[in-house]
C-alpha cells in the first residue's frame, strides 16, 4: 500500500516536474540550474537512504531470525541492503525520468536524456553507498540511547525541509551563479551536458564509490549483527485520580474509555503508525503549494488529497478493528462490554487521530492554496463530513471483514481494504467535486447558486445511511463471534 | 484396546440452595462433530469442581460456552441463576475466567494489561490500583509489574492472566489449567490460592491434567470423554465406582478408553 501512494504522489508532481525541467532544458542558464539540481537529488537521495537502511536495523524485526540461519551474515546484509536500493531506485526512477525527457525536450537533444541517466545512476549509487555508512552511524547513536520517536520526528521534518528547499536551491543558483561550481556532488549536470567537468564527476564518484564499498564492507556486518538493547524499556505507571466518586453513569464511561486508551497505549508503542500519517498529512499540504507556485490551482487536488488522509488513516488506524485485537479478542468478549461500548471506543479513537490530521491539512490548504470563500467553506465542510464518517466507516468494515492472521495487525485484509476504498469515494467523491466548484466556476457554467449546497446535503444523507446500515451490520457481527480454537470467528 | 464397560453415573444429592453453576443438556456441534453431548451437571456454592478429560474430550468447549465464548447448540447454562443467553453484564461480572493459553497484549506492561482489565469490568480507580498492587504482591510481580508482557516469561504470564481474573473478586473462577507453565513454588502459590478462596466460598469449577493437583483439592470431579459425562462424584467414590481401579488415573483411563498399546518406534521401521 505504501508504494501506491508514494507512486501516487510522484505521479500527482510529475506535471510539475514536467514543466519546470522543459523550461530549465529551454533556458541560457540551465547548467547552473541543473547544478542544483543535481545537488539537490544527491541529498534527498543520501537522506532516504540514510532513513530506509537505518530502518533496516532499527524497526525490523526479522534480523535476528535471518542471521541464525545456514547463510553467511556478509551475505544477508549485502542482500538486505540491495533489497533496499532497488526498492529506493524503483520509487526514484519515475519522477527522474520525467525530468530527464523533460529537460531533453526542452534543450532540443536525446543527448542530456542518455548521459543525464548515467550521471543520475551514479549519483544514486554514491548516495547509496554513503548513505549505508551514514545509516551505520545513526543505528550507533540510536542503540547508545536514541529514541525512536525522535528519530522519525527528525525524519520527518528534514524531509518536509528538504521539500521545500528546492526553490531555495535554485534562488541560489540564479543569485550566486559560482555556487555550482564549488560543489563537486554537483557536476553529475556537467556529465549529462558533456561538459569538461564530466569527467571530474566521474572520477570523483568512483573514490566515492569505492570508499563507500570498504566501509560497508568493513564495518557493516558487524554493526548489523551488533547486539543492542532494542526493546523498549519499561512502561510508565498508569496513572489514577484519588478520590473519585462513583457516578451512576461511571461504569460505561470507564469501559468504553478502556478500548481507547488500550488503544492509545499500543500507538504510543507503534509510533510509525502515527508518523506515517504526519508524513503523509505533511507531503500532501506540501504538493498543491508548489503546484500553486508553478501557477496550477492546487484546489483541484486539495478535497481528493483530504479524501487520501481519511482513507489512510481509517484504514491503519481501524481498517483491522477485530484483527488488531486479534488472540486477545476473548478479553474483550469475557469482560461485561457490549458491543455498542467496544464500537464506541474504538470510533472514538480513530476519530481523535484523524480530527488533528484533518485540521492540520485544512489549515495549510488554507493559507497555501489560493482558494475562494466558497471553496474554503466547502473544504471545511467536507473535512466534517470526513471526520464524523470515515472513523464509523473504518470500524465498521474492520469489524465485519477481519484478518487474524495478518503479521502486521494494523494493516486490514485485502476485503476490508476493498471495502472500506468503496465507500470512503463514494460517500466523500461527490462532496469533493462540490468543493472544485468556485463562484466563477459556477457562473460560468450556468449552474445554480444552490448546486453546491444540494450536493453536499445528498453527501450528508448518504453518509447518514451507509454509517447507520454498516454499524449495525458490525455490531451484529460482533455479537456472533465464537471462539472455536484461540482466534475468533465470526458465523 | 481394552473394551469399554458401560457405567451407572451416581450423582450427588445436591443441597436445596441453587447452585453457583448449573449445566443442563448441553450440546454443542461443530459441523459433523458433537464436541458436547447431552452434559448436565451442578456445582454448589464454595466448592471446588475438577473437571478431567483427555484431550479433545470437550473441556474448553464446555467452560466456553460457560463463558459466553460459544453459543451452545443446546441445553441451558446458568451461574448464580444467570442465564449464558441472555449476555447480561451481570453473568459477565460473576464469574472470572483463566483459558488454557491466555494470550495478552503483548505491548502493555502487567500493570497496563491489568488497569485494562479492571476498567472493562468497571473498577473505580482506587479500586483498580489496590488490587492490582496487591495482586502483583500476591504473585511476586511487584517488581516486574511494569516489564512489558512480550518480555515476560510463560509462567509470568500466566500470573498475570490469574490476577486478571481475580480483579473483580468474582464469586465464580473458571481455570483451565491454572498451573500450566509455573514451576513447582508457583504451582504451590497457585494451589494454596484455590484454598484460601474456596475457604472465602468462592466456587471454583477447574480444569487440569494434573490428577494430583485434582485429587488434592477438589471436592467433586467430573470426568467427560469424548463430549459424554462418563463420571461424576467425589474422587474416592469414582475410584470405587471403577471396576480395577486402585488410584484416580487408573478409574480416569478406565472411564476415558483404556489405553492404547502403540509400538512406539514403528514409524522408524521402512
Amino acid at each position: 500500500m505504501s508504494i501506491f501512494f508514494l507512486g501516487l504522489m510522484a505521479m500527482s508532481i510529475v506535471p510539475m516536474i514536467w514543466k519546470m525541467s522543459f523550461d530549465m532544458g529551454g533556458s541560457e542558464s540551465n547548467l547552473a540550474d541543473l547544478r542544483m539540481v543535481f545537488l539537490y537529488i544527491f541529498i534527498i537521495l543520501l537522506f532516504f537512504s540514510t532513513s530506509f537502511f537505518s530502518a533496516q536495523v532499527i524497526l525490523q524485526q526479522d534480523i535476528p531470525l535471518l542471521l541464525i540461519s545456514p547463510t553467511p551474515n556478509r551475505q544477508i546484509v549485502w542482500a538486505r541492503m540491495a533489497s533496499v536500493s532497488v526498492r529506493m531506485l524503483i520509487l526514484a526512477m519515475v519522477p527522474i525520468m520525467v525530468f530527464l525527457v523533460g529537460f531533453s525536450r526542452g534543450y532540443g537533444s536525446n543527448q542530456p536524456l542518455f548521459l543525464g541517466l548515467v550521471a543520475f545512476l551514479i549519483n544514486f549509487i554514491m548516495a547509496s553507498a554513503l548513505g549505508f555508512f551514514m545509516s551505520l552511524l545513526v543505528v550507533r547513536a540510536w542503540r547508545v540511547g536514541g529514541s525512536r520517536i525522535v528519530m522519525r520526528t527528525v525524519s520527518i521534518v528534514v524531509t518536509m525541509a528538504i521539500m521545500f528547499s528546492l526553490r531555495l536551491f535554485i534562488w541560489m543558483a540564479s543569485a550566486h551563479p559560482g555556487f555550482g561550481d564549488m560543489m563537486p556532488l554537483s557536476w553529475g549536470a556537467d556529465l549529462m551536458l558533456g561538459r569538461p567537468l564530466g569527467s571530474a564527476f566521474i572520477a570523483m564518484a568512483a573514490v566515492l564509490i569505492l570508499l563507500g564499498i570498504l566501509l560497508m564492507n568493513r564495518y557493516a556486518v558487524r554493526f548489523w549483527t551488533e547486539g543492542g538493547d532494542v526493546t523498549q524499556g519499561v512502561a510508565p505507571r498508569p496513572s489514577y485520580r484519588e478520590g473519585v466518586a462513583v457516578s451512576p453513569g461511571h461504569h460505561i464511561i470507564s469501559r468504553t474509555d478502556a478500548i481507547v486508551r488500550k488503544e492509545f497505549t499500543n500507538l504510543k508503542r507503534e509510533p510509525e503508525v502515527l508518523i506515517r500519517l504526519i508524513f503523509l498529512v505533511g507531503v500532501l499540504a506540501v504538493i498543491p503549494y508548489i503546484m500553486g507556485e508553478e501557477d496550477i490551482p492546487g484546489v483541484l487536488l486539495t478535497p481528493f488529497f483530504l479524501i487520501m488522509i481519511a482513507w489512510t488513516g481509517t484504514t491503519i488506524l481501524v481498517g483491522n478493528t477485530l484483527g488488531s485485537d486479534g488472540r486477545q479478542l476473548w478479553m474483550i468478549k469475557n469482560a461485561p462490554l457490549s458491543a455498542e461500548e467496544y464500537f464506541r471506543g474504538k470510533v472514538r479513537y480513530a476519530t481523535a487521530i484523524l480530527t488533528p490530521m484533518i485540521l492540520a491539512f485544512m489549515t495549510i490548504s488554507y493559507f497555501t492554496d489560493p482558494m475562494d470563500r466558497s471553496q474554503s467553506l466547502g473544504l471545511l465542510i467536507l473535512g466534517l463530513l470526513i471526520i464524523l464518517g470515515a472513523p464509523n466507516i473504518g470500524v465498521s468494515v474492520g469489524t465485519m471483514f477481519p484478518d487474524y492472521d495478518r503479521a502486521t495487525r494494523n494493516r486490514p485484509g485485502f476485503l476490508a481494504f476493498g471495502v472500506i476504498s468503496f465507500l470512503l469515494l463514494l460517500c466523500y467523491l461527490p462532496a469533493a467535486s462540490m468543493v472544485m466548484l468556485g463562484d466563477e466556476i459556477l457562473a460560468d457554467l450556468g449552474a445554480p447558486s444552490t448546486l453546491r449546497a444540494s450536493g453536499f446535503a445528498m453527501t450528508a444523507i448518504l453518509l447518514t445511511i451507509v454509517v447507520v446500515a454498516m454499524r449495525n451490520r458490525a455490531l451484529s457481527s460482533y455479537r456472533k463471534i465464537e471462539f472455536v480454537g484461540d482466534l475468533a470467528e465470526a458465523e | 484396546m481394552e473394551k469399554r464397560t458401560t457405567y451407572t453415573l451416581k450423582i450427588d444429592v445436591l443441597p436445596m440452595t441453587s447452585p453457583a453453576i448449573d449445566i443442563r443438556n448441553l450440546k454443542r456441534n461443530f459441523e459433523t462433530k458433537l464436541a458436547v453431548n447431552d452434559l448436565s451437571l451442578r456445582v454448589r456454592r464454595g466448592e471446588i469442581f475438577g473437571f478431567l478429560g483427555p484431550n479433545g474430550a470437550g473441556k474448553s468447549t464446555t467452560m466456553k460456552m460457560m463463558c459466553g465464548l460459544l453459543q451452545p447448540s443446546g441445553g441451558t447454562v446458568r451461574l448464580n441463576g444467570l442465564d449464558v443467553r441472555d449476555n447480561l453484564p451481570e453473568y459477565k461480572m460473576s464469574f472470572g475466567y483463566l483459558p488454557e493459553s491466555p494470550i495478552l497484549y503483548q505491548k502493555l506492561s502487567a500493570r497496563e494489561e491489568l488497569d485494562f482489565v479492571g476498567r472493562l469490568y468497571g473498577l473505580s480507580p482506587h479500586t483498580r490500583q489496590t488490587r492490582i498492587e496487591k495482586l502483583l504482591k500476591v504473585f511476586k510481580l511487584e517488581g516486574d509489574g511494569d516489564r512489558f508482557i512480550s518480555q515476560m516469561s510463560k509462567g509470568m504470564k500466566q500470573k498475570v492472566a490469574l490476577s486478571q481474573c481475580l480483579l473483580h473478586n468474582p464469586g465464580i473462577l473458571l481455570l483451565d489449567e491454572p498451573t500450566s507453565g509455573l514451576d513447582p513454588r508457583a504451582a504451590r502459590m497457585v494451589k494454596d490460592l484455590i484454598t484460601t478462596l474456596h475457604d472465602s466460598n468462592t466456587t471454583i469449577f477447574l480444569s487440569s491434567h494434573r490428577l494430583s493437583v485434582i485429587q488434592e483439592l477438589c471436592d467433586r470431579i467430573g470426568i467427560i470423554h469424548e463430549g459424554k459425562l462418563v463420571a461424576l462424584g467425589k474422587v474416592d467414590d469414582i475410584i470405587k465406582q471403577s471396576k480395577d481401579a486402585k488410584n484416580l488415573e487408573e478409574a480416569f483411563l478406565e472411564f476415558t478408553g483404556g489405553i492404547e498399546r502403540l509400538d512406539i518406534l514403528d514409524w522408524r521401521n521402512d
